[in-house]
């Protein structure tokens, strides 16, 4: 409820994310459809559609993962549409992934520490010549690493292998990883899919505290109402094109939305 | 803490190699146990290339015996033909070996697993025919001899040799375990792991593919220029399967993606052999017999077995005390 309080203020803040007529097709199917919003500093932003409306091909679009057909991706002042992916992280993009990614045959922490390589020098001759300073400064990541574990509260489990960790904990941990980097922008790929009632209330709280120290976050999730009470601004999305955008009040009483998602869902139950 | 850690780990397993090294001349008897000494050291180098490349980054490369093959040769037509001094050969030969590298992984590291395998394959196959048939250039089968090399009008003797490739050995372990302990060597694993997640996390996989490619041919190339010297030729042998299979076999019996299993792989595969002879032509299927045990019973090579040991030993000593712990607090 605190978070739409928030709201005039955060809509006020400067433009993020700016998405311009985005369009992706893949051969005949038109996956997103001249989709265009904005994400401004301070918000939290979710993308909302019934399966297959082209959520996650705007996710990733956004992420890099894909090159938009058309239109264009502005992120920090910036078109970043076709920048490579590698290059997002140094500019305050960090993700999730909807299926968990992390790197097997490495400790917890190791894979936090991942989040912090852009910010590292790149290459082996110039970190060989470097010898004194990489060293240092792995002193320092273990500690902000472990800082960062501890946020999520996997500290206990730093140097466990990845692999013992359960779902719940590998989904903190991405997201542990993702603030590594640094971000200025937070964009989750269904960040509580898989997870029980319990885990999927502390990761809202995790995310209301992120929120509230200022980082912007933009999630693609299925539960609503888990999405109304958290993001400030939801987007919908129906066969690739949006349908209609507001605060989570107005989307829960708009009519397109109704017909698309909601009273589907609701026929359903 | 866990830094100073980390620090330590990368320096103790080398000065210990280096000490029990220095002394292992005064033990020998004969020049055959320093050759293969020699030899040990040479194929420690050339595997630590290959445990990073397969090991940790997961790109596997069938073609590490061209590129020792192409450090010799290199360096002996530099030297030899071209009349260079060592100490130009040395580092040229490498930068060949890099360049080549360089120009063959551009359009090879966009394949993977298998197909990767078999296009680095043909580049040694490539190599080894090309050193055979130009003959003018390489002397064909035969090879060429290599020249002793000479400091100062002084000749460096094979115990001098020797001691020079255990000090080289020792560095190149040292390069590996700072690149391993350190955000490259994360980077590294991160590419055999999930490349789309490494490239959201900043990581220039094609560059890092590229990167610990070049630096394997390099290690390779300079385990080459270290045969030719301690075999005092070069020949097309170099670049063939035996090489390779010597390669494949240190990794599985040392075990890839550690830190020593090279070392120990290259000792198993380079003293095994001297004690099966008293067996006589049975000395091959006793050694593949083995080779297999190795495989279904030891997976990850003689570094998980060490590992392994440890644990049950601990826990065969930490049993007993949990037990009576729990037996103490199920009473009140």
């Amino acid at each position: 409820m605190n978070a739409f309080k928030q709201q005039p203020g955060a809509a006020a803040g400067e433009v993020m994310l700016d998405i311009k007529g985005a369009t992706m097709r893949f051969g005949g199917l038109v996956a997103v459809n001249d989709v265009s919003l904005q994400v401004c500093k301070g918000q939290v932003y979710g993308l909302l559609g019934p399966n297959g409306a082209g959520k996650s091909t705007l996710f990733n679009l956004v992420t890099g993962v894909l090159v938009p057909t058309a239109g264009q991706i502005g992120f920090a002042r910036q078109d970043v549409s076709t920048l490579a992916l590698h290059r997002r992280s140094a500019l305050g993009m960090a993700r999730t992934f909807q299926i968990v990614r992390v790197f097997h045959g490495m400790s917890v922490l190791d894979n936090v520490l991942m989040g912090f390589h852009h910010t590292l020098i790149d290459g082996l001759l110039p970190s060989m010549f470097m010898a004194g300073r990489v060293l240092r400064r792995e002193r320092q990541l273990r500690e902000e690493g472990m800082a960062l574990l501890a946020f999520v509260g996997l500290a206990a489990r730093a140097e466990d292998r990845v692999e013992h960790l359960p779902h719940g904990q590998l989904r903190l941990l991405e997201i542990a990883r993702a603030l590594a980097s640094g971000p200025t922008l937070l964009l989750l790929d269904e960040p509580a899919a898989g997870l029980n009632d319990l885990e999927t209330r502390n990761l809202g709280q995790l995310l209301r505290k992120l929120n509230s120290e200022g980082l912007s976050i933009v999630l693609v999730e299925h539960n609503i109402d888990f999405m109304m009470g958290l993001c400030h601004r939801l987007a919908v999305l129906d066969h690739g094109s949006k349908i209609a955008e507001g605060t989570p009040q107005q989307i829960q009483v708009d009519e397109n939305v109704i017909e698309a998602y909601l009273g589907r869902r609701a026929s359903h139950a | 803490m866990k830094n100073a850690n980390t620090v330590r780990s990368m320096l103790g397993g080398p000065a210990l190699i280096l000490l029990i090294g220095a002394l292992v001349p005064l033990l020998l008897t004969s020049g055959f146990h320093l050759r293969l000494v020699s030899i040990i050291c040479i194929y420690t180098i050339l595997c630590t290339g290959f445990n990073l490349l397969y090991g940790y980054a997961g790109q596997i490369s069938m073609g590490q015996q061209g590129f020792f093959a192409l450090g010799a040769y290199g360096f002996t037509l530099l030297m030899a033909t071209a009349g260079w001094s060592f100490s130009a050969a040395l580092p040229a030969a490498l930068v060949i070996c890099a360049v080549v590298a360089l120009l063959i992984g551009i359009p090879l590291l966009r394949l993977r697993s298998h197909y990767l395998a078999m296009a680095t394959l043909c580049f040694g196959l490539v190599f080894a025919g090309v050193a055979s048939r130009w003959i003018e250039f390489t002397g064909g089968t035969a090879g060429m001899m290599v020249p002793s090399l000479k400091f100062a009008g002084h000749i460096v003797s094979r115990t001098e040799l020797y001691y020079a490739l255990l000090l080289l050995m020792v560095l190149v372990l040292l390069l590996q375990n700072f690149i391993v302990s350190t955000h490259m060597g994360r980077a590294l694993m991160s590419l055999r792991g999930d490349e789309t997640a490494a490239q959201s996390l900043g990581v220039n996989v094609t560059a890092w593919k590229l990167r610990i490619f070049v630096l394997s041919a390099v290690l390779a190339g300079l385990a080459g220029i270290a045969s030719a010297l301690v075999s005092r030729q070069v020949n097309p042998s170099f670049s063939e399967f035996p090489i390779l299979v010597s390669i494949l076999t240190i990794a599985v019996v040392g075990g890839l993606g550690t830190r020593y299993g090279a070392l120990l792989g290259a000792c198993v595969v380079v003293i095994a052999p001297q004690g099966l002879t008293a067996f006589g032509e049975s000395e091959t299927v006793i050694y593949g017999v083995c080779l297999l045990l190795f495989l279904m019973f030891m997976p990850h090579g003689l570094s998980g077995l060490f590992p392994t040991l440890f644990r049950r030993l601990r826990r065969k000593a930490v049993a007993p005390a949990i037990g009576a712990a729990q037996a103490g607090e199920a009473k009140p």
